[in-house]
């Protein structure tokens, strides 16, 4: 079953067209990896793609509603309760702990906001030990997995992870993946979860399902 | 890439910021400025109207007494002396035959038309002359005078005798003459007409008639009481001194002095007067005139009955006199002949001597004394005495004592032939004689003078004609008696010394905006902070490349300095039309501040530059604090960002920190709450003790209600830091918590928005607290500032008899249908001396307050609230008090004055004292006891003792408090109008006048809070834009939120949280401690606290606050969340 229909995707920005027609269709329980040069349009597809952004043309249908005819308050609500995101920065509010930074997209969804939960998902990503911890006390790789619980914690049908290894080291790097990898699999078979990632990691991408690479603004699959 | 490179770059790289910082600046450069230029256009118009009331006077010769024409003349040989102006002033009241209208306090002015040369915009009027008058703009108005109408004016008479001599003419008829006038022209406010040789600021009315025919017509010869000189400028006033020296004559000082040869040789001094003032005999008595021997007063009265108790017979209207040539025993009285044959008295028989006596109330009851006959003298003795004897007219230049007019009631039908022979033969010549005591007793003991002559023996060695020479010039050599008749005033230095105005205008203006320059300057503040702020990882990166934390600190200050040069240049600018906008309403709306003033707005360099260099100089500072807070952190925080920085400098070295400086980093030293518990203790304390009265009502309230403010913030702060604190369930996660935090997050900086609010809010209540209702005014009340009367009626001069009696009323000549009115109503007169209103009403400086004499029996009935330095029961009889000697020559009088009025008027306190300066000297008021707001706001009050030594020749009350029966205060009124309208009768509720006092208050107090108002929407606007850039400097926080699925609804539900979370907060403690404190003055219903406009100018306050937080919640989550992620 299609989780998510990228279709004839373009993107203008002034004179500039990053996505000319991108398709990409994410099945549930989909890994994908996107490989392409810096500024080839990766992040702007998955902005895109988390309703974070809009196309120039084409649509991004969800579950088949196109995001385009939702509501700002609807779109909101789309990615509260189907949409997670890993950023390349942590992103995580520095006034918050670790703890809170992952419940952080509960209050979004009026979720369970179970703590148990969120220190599970700490426990997963190897973190728990700093669950009070603020951001500015925690290392590079420490937030990252911070930021992936908190991308996890609503059970979201997508992640969307934009090079959420690049300013890591190799091995700390891989454990984020693995992390991603095996929890997309941990997931209850009937509501599998989609991971697509972005990434320069070929040897990362490699454990994909699925390779595409961003080239002149549309995607191709392969390396 | 030079420092000042940077500086410049990063100036406009912040431009926003920069230019936000820079409004801030000016709104405060325009205020200040604006301020001082309207204060200074205050000050500048009472500079005008205290100077123009003189035109080109520079010098005045002024006198109590009238005095001759030559003294004018002489001024006008005087080298320098460019125009010389005779006049004669005297107090009338006005009426406009037409429509019935009468106007009291009106000054006409006995001129030529050297006068109108003293004024520029004078040149267009008509001649005045014989009953051709000018009338001024303010009197013409009043009576609705169009130029040809007639007017009806009353003028005192001139008067010689003290009201309270048997001798004083005191019938209304006899004191005041009507004349009937034509208005030829009004003169202008500007020119003639605003002359006034007070500095009081009320628009003088006046009456200008030609000076010849109005002393034929109040009888006072061809004199002046006034001579006003312009001099050329730079010449010497000292030529003017000598020609007044030269010229002042005996008669000027109100003298005669002629020789006799019997029954010694003498020479004798007299008054013009039947009797020698005190302080005249006090300094003849002084007087050394060489060869002159001694000094021997001498005394005349009238007794109206002398009666031998042996034989029973009885003589009246006896000329009786105490001489030193004929000693009596205290006890004794000595026949002349003539009488002794009369009554077929001897020696040793009991003789009943009678006499009258002026009462108050116009009456003249009789006294008597019973003395032996202690010797007789012949007819011949008695005529050698006769240079006791003054002239007066209607007794001494009649030909029979059937034609005496004398102004005590005389029975002609107890005048014999037998009684004419003797006036016709020996005139004057007195018929019995008595002690000096005897001769005082009869004089009433001190309320005038009692001798009527003063005699200087002349030494067997001596002419009598040079002997008289040596007395003359030992009088016109002293300076005490000279004092007493014409003297030089300054009048146009005194002028500018009244101009420079009751208060600091210009303080008060900026005192009025301060609540806008705080605001402004807040913003400013607020916006460098948070471009600071946003450059903390640029400025750990300047520290990290091995800058000083110093040269970084001005590199960043030098920033906001710039800003604030830039906006204070351009705000000082706009503080014209800022001044120009409070002129406006000073002229309008606040016209009751100034009096009613008209304000010109009068631009001043200084104002500007002050303006300008101020707001630059608080912007600068907020510039450099701000950096080098900054500055002094540690470079690896800074480089992690401000938000680290303020969370790493809050909790410290935390768990495991990762941070290398973190681990360095004490903890700040953290308070417990429990101290700002303390001090709301303490400040509840101090609000609640106030009714002990150990400490002043006003003070208790305000350092209470600042203590509880204090500790309200201090609780805030504590909150704040639990907030991060406390280590509350994950799961309580709340946009609640998160608004909290961010808060908490920057704790400095919230609670000082909550504190401004807070004392901003403070203050509006505190200052709508202080606003007084006239109408809930108790004036019945003995303690009010109405002392329990509901009348006050003024005379345009003292009035001989008091009408607080049937009597007095009957012999003033009342309506006897109006007597039943008076039934139940109390008056009490005072005495009242020239002088100007010491009041906030009177704009220029009070160079000479008027002061009030107080009757023993109003300090017996006491009355008001009265502060004091003692504990006293019966604080006004403090006035009677102890007279300490002042240090040198000035002599401590105890006085009372009006709190207010005592201390921002007269600049002086509870206990000090302040130099009047009167004719007979300068004299120290020390205020025993300050009276709260009163009636008496702009006199200060003193012991008729005292007053009479201050004032001698005010004898007679011009003021009077009454309280009637609530039925008939308006028949009490209209009574007091109709029956002495022509004495220049003014009527006025207490209520009505406390009101108009209250009035310059309560503008002042409406005004502060319209722009304390205008300062704290104003701050709370700025609250907006500083929520709208910390928002924007939040943009990925925000973004990250979005992306996790907040709705910008709960975006902005959150920074609307946070912001007005602490503006509620503020408002609401500053509102409420300001109320606590003042519980007290609000619930005694003396506050006439404007519910409505406070709750608007709050509620529109929190308002404005409230959408400006809103507007920037909104606008700071509609931006593009990606670019939010981008820019990261
Ligand atoms: N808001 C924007 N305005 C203009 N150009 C943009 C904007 N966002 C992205 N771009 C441009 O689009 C291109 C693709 O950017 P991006 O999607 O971030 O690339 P990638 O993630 O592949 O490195 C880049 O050249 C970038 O400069
Ligand atoms: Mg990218």
């Amino acid at each position: 079953m299609s989780v998510l229909e990228v279709r004839e995707v373009c993107k203008v920005f002034g004179e500039r067209r990053v996505l000319d027609g991108a398709c990409l269709t994410v099945e549930s329980g989909d890994t994908v990896a996107i490989m392409g040069p810096s500024g080839s349009g990766k992040s702007t597809l998955l902005n895109i793609m988390g309703g974070l952004d809009t196309p120039t043309s084409g649509t991004v249908a969800f579950g088949g509603t196109n995001l385009a005819d939702l509501a700002p308050a609807e779109t909101a609500a789309y990615r509260a309760s189907h949409v997670g995101f890993v950023f390349q920065e942590h992103h995580l509010l520095p006034q918050l702990t670790a703890i809170e930074n992952v419940l952080l997209p509960t209050l979004a969804a009026r979720a369970d906001r179970s703590e148990e939960r969120a220190l599970s998902l700490l426990e997963q990503v190897g973190v728990a030990h700093r669950r009070d911890g603020f951001p500015w006390q925690m290392s590079g790789g420490e937030r990252q997995r911070v930021a992936v619980a908190r991308a996890l914690i609503n059970r979201h049908a997508v992640h969307l992870c934009d090079e959420p290894t690049g300013n890591l080291d190799r091995e700390t790097g891989s454990q984020i993946v693995d992390l991603l990898l095996r929890v997309a699999a941990d997931q209850a078979s009937d509501a599998r979860m989609a991971v697509v990632m972005v990434t320069h990691n070929a040897e990362h991408a490699a454990r994909f399902a699925r390779n595409y690479r961003l080239d002149a603004g549309v995607l191709v699959a392969g390396t | 890439m030079t420092l000042a490179r940077l500086v410049l770059r990063s100036l406009w790289h912040y431009r926003a910021t920069a230019l936000a910082t820079a409004a801030g600046v000016a709104v405060a450069a325009c205020v200040i400025s604006g301020s001082l230029v309207a204060g200074n256009s205050v000050a500048a118009t009472v500079r005008r109207t205290a100077l123009a009331r003189l035109g080109s006077t520079d010098v005045a010769i002024i006198s109590s007494r009238p005095f001759g024409a030559h003294v004018a003349e002489a001024m006008s040989q005087v080298q320098g002396a460019v125009i010389t102006a005779p006049l004669l002033l005297r107090p009338a009241s006005a009426a406009n035959p037409d429509t019935d209208v009468t106007a009291a306090g009106v000054q006409v002015i006995g001129a030529d038309q050297r006068f109108l040369r003293l004024f520029a915009r004078s040149a267009r009027l008509p001649r005045f002359e014989g009953r051709a008058a000018l009338v001024s703009e303010a009197l013409a108005q009043d009576l609705a005078l169009q130029p040809g109408d007639t007017l009806i004016l009353h003028v005192a008479s001139q008067t010689t005798e003290p009201t309270a001599s048997v001798f004083a003419r005191r019938k209304l008829s006899e004191a005041i003459r009507p004349l009937r006038l034509e208005c030829a022209a009004v003169a202008p406010a500007d020119g003639p007409g605003g002359f006034a040789l007070y500095a009081e600021t009320a628009q003088p009315r006046n009456v200008i008639v030609d000076r010849a025919w109005l002393a034929e017509q109040i009888g006072a010869d061809s004199s002046a009481d006034v001579v006003l000189i312009h001099v050329r400028p730079g010449a010497d006033l000292s030529g003017i001194e000598r020609a007044l020296r030269s010229s002042v004559r005996l008669g000027d000082l109100g003298l005669t002095v002629a020789a006799h040869e019997t029954p010694i040789l003498q020479v004798v001094v007299r008054g013009s007067s039947v009797t020698l003032s005190d302080s005249q005999l006090e300094a003849l008595a002084r007087l050394d005139p060489g060869a002159a021997g001694r000094v021997d007063p001498a005394s005349i009265m009238l007794a109206s009955r002398i009666a031998c108790q042996r034989t029973g017979a009885a003589e009246h209207y006896v000329l009786s006199a105490s001489v030193p040539d004929i000693a009596v025993p205290d006890d004794g009285i000595v026949l002349n002949r003539w009488i002794a044959d009369d009554l077929q008295a001897r020696i040793g028989d009991a003789i009943t001597i009678e006499w009258l006596e002026p009462a108050p109330d116009g009456s003249y009851p009789s006294r008597t004394a019973v003395l032996r006959v202690h010797g007789i003298v012949p007819i011949a003795a008695a005529r050698d005495q006769m240079w006791a004897v003054p002239e007066f007219k209607g007794i001494t230049d009649t030909a029979r004592i059937s034609d005496w007019d004398p102004p005590f009631p005389l029975d002609l039908s107890r005048i014999t032939s037998r009684d004419e022979t003797y006036w016709e033969r020996y005139r004057t010549a007195p018929k019995a004689f008595i002690s000096q005591a005897m001769a005082r007793r009869m004089w009433g003991d001190g309320s005038s003078g009692w001798a009527s002559a003063v005699r200087f023996r002349v030494g067997p060695t001596r002419s009598l004609s040079d002997a008289r020479d040596d007395v003359e010039k030992a009088i016109m050599a002293s300076e005490h008696i000279r004092r007493d008749g014409p003297t030089l005033r300054h009048v146009r230095a005194e002028a500018l010394r009244a101009a420079e105005g009751s208060s600091d205008f210009r303080g008060l203006m900026l005192g009025m905006s301060i609540f806008i320059v705080a605001s402004g300057i807040a913003l400013a503040s607020m916006m460098l902070r948070l471009s600071t702020e946003r450059r903390a990882s640029q400025i750990g990166i300047m520290l990290a490349t091995g800058l000083s934390p110093k040269v970084a600190a001005v590199s960043v200050a030098a920033e906001g300095a710039l800003a604030a040069l830039a906006g204070s240049v351009v705000g000082s600018a706009l503080g014209i039309p800022f001044a120009g906008a409070l002129v406006t309403a000073l002229n309008s709306w606040w016209a009751g501040a100034v009096a009613r003033h008209r304000i010109e707005l009068v631009p001043d360099a200084v104002g500007l530059a002050s303006g300008a260099m101020g707001a630059f100089a608080l912007g600068s500072l907020a510039a450099w604090l701000t950096a080098r807070r900054m500055a002094s952190a540690p470079a690896l925080r800074l480089l992690g960002g401000w938000r680290a920085t303020a969370m790493a400098g809050h909790l410290g070295s935390g768990d495991g920190a990762l941070h290398p400086s973190a681990a360095l980093e004490s903890r700040p030293a953290r308070r417990s709450p429990l101290i700002w518990w303390a001090m709301t203790a303490v400040g509840a304390a101090l609000v609640v003790w106030r009714g002990v009265g150990r400490i002043p009502e006003a003070a208790a309230a305000l350092s209470g209600g600042a203590v509880l403010l204090a500790a309200g913030l201090g609780l805030l702060s504590a909150y704040l830091t639990s907030v991060l604190d406390r280590r509350q369930p994950a799961s309580a996660l709340s946009l609640r918590r998160i608004a909290a935090r961010n808060a908490a997050l920057r704790r400095g900086q919230s609670v000082l928005i909550a504190g401004m609010i807070a004392g901003s809010a403070f203050l509006l209540v505190v200052v709508a607290a202080n606003v007084r209702s006239g109408s809930s005014f108790n004036v019945r009340d003995r303690s009010s500032g109405a002392g329990g009367f509901n009348l006050i009626a003024r005379t345009s001069g003292p009035l001989a008899i008091g009408f607080d009696t049937p009597t007095g009323r009957a012999n003033l000549g009342f309506d006897p249908q109006d007597e039943a009115a008076f039934d139940g109503v109390e008056i009490v007169p005072f005495l009242i001396s020239p002088g100007v209103d010491a009041s906030c009403l009177n704009l220029a400086k009070p160079v000479a307050p008027r002061i009030l004499g107080v009757s023993d029996a109003f300090v017996r009935r006491g009355g008001f609230s009265v502060r004091t330095l003692a504990r006293t029961d019966r604080p006004w009889s403090l006035l009677a008090g102890d007279r300490r000697a002042g240090s040198g020559a000035a002599t401590t009088i105890p006085a009372f004055g009006d709190a207010e009025s005592v201390r921002w008027i007269l600049q002086s306190g509870l206990g000090k004292t302040i130099v009047r300066e009167t004719a007979t000297g300068s004299y120290r008021l020390r205020f025993d006891g300050l009276v709260a707001f009163s009636i008496f706001a702009g006199d200060i009050l003193v012991s008729e003792r005292d007053f009479h030594r201050m004032f001698p020749d005010v004898r007679a009350p011009s003021y009077f408090l009454i309280r009637t029966p609530e039925r008939s205060e308006r028949a009490v009124a209209d009574a007091l109008r109709r029956n002495l309208g022509d004495a220049g009768m003014e009527v006025r509720s207490t209520r009505e006048l406390l009101i108009e006092v209250l009035a310059v208050q309560n503008t002042y107090l409406s005004a502060f809070l319209l722009l304390g108002g205008l300062g704290i929407a104003l701050g709370s606007l700025g609250l907006g834009v500083v929520q709208l850039r910390s928002a924007y400097e939040r943009g990925s926080e925000l973004a990250i939120m979005t992306a996790v699925g907040l709705t910008r609804r709960d975006l902005a539900a959150m920074i609307l949280m946070e912001s007005s979370g602490l503006l509620l907060y503020g408002a609401a403690l500053g509102a409420v401690t300001a109320a606590a404190a003042n519980a007290a003055r609000i619930a005694s219903g003396e506050a006439a606290v404007n519910w409505a406009a406070l709750g608007a100018v709050l509620i529109g306050t929190v308002g404005v606050g409230l959408a400006s937080c809103v507007m920037a919640a909104y606008r700071a989550t509609s931006g593009r969340i990606v670019d939010a992620i981008r820019a990261e």
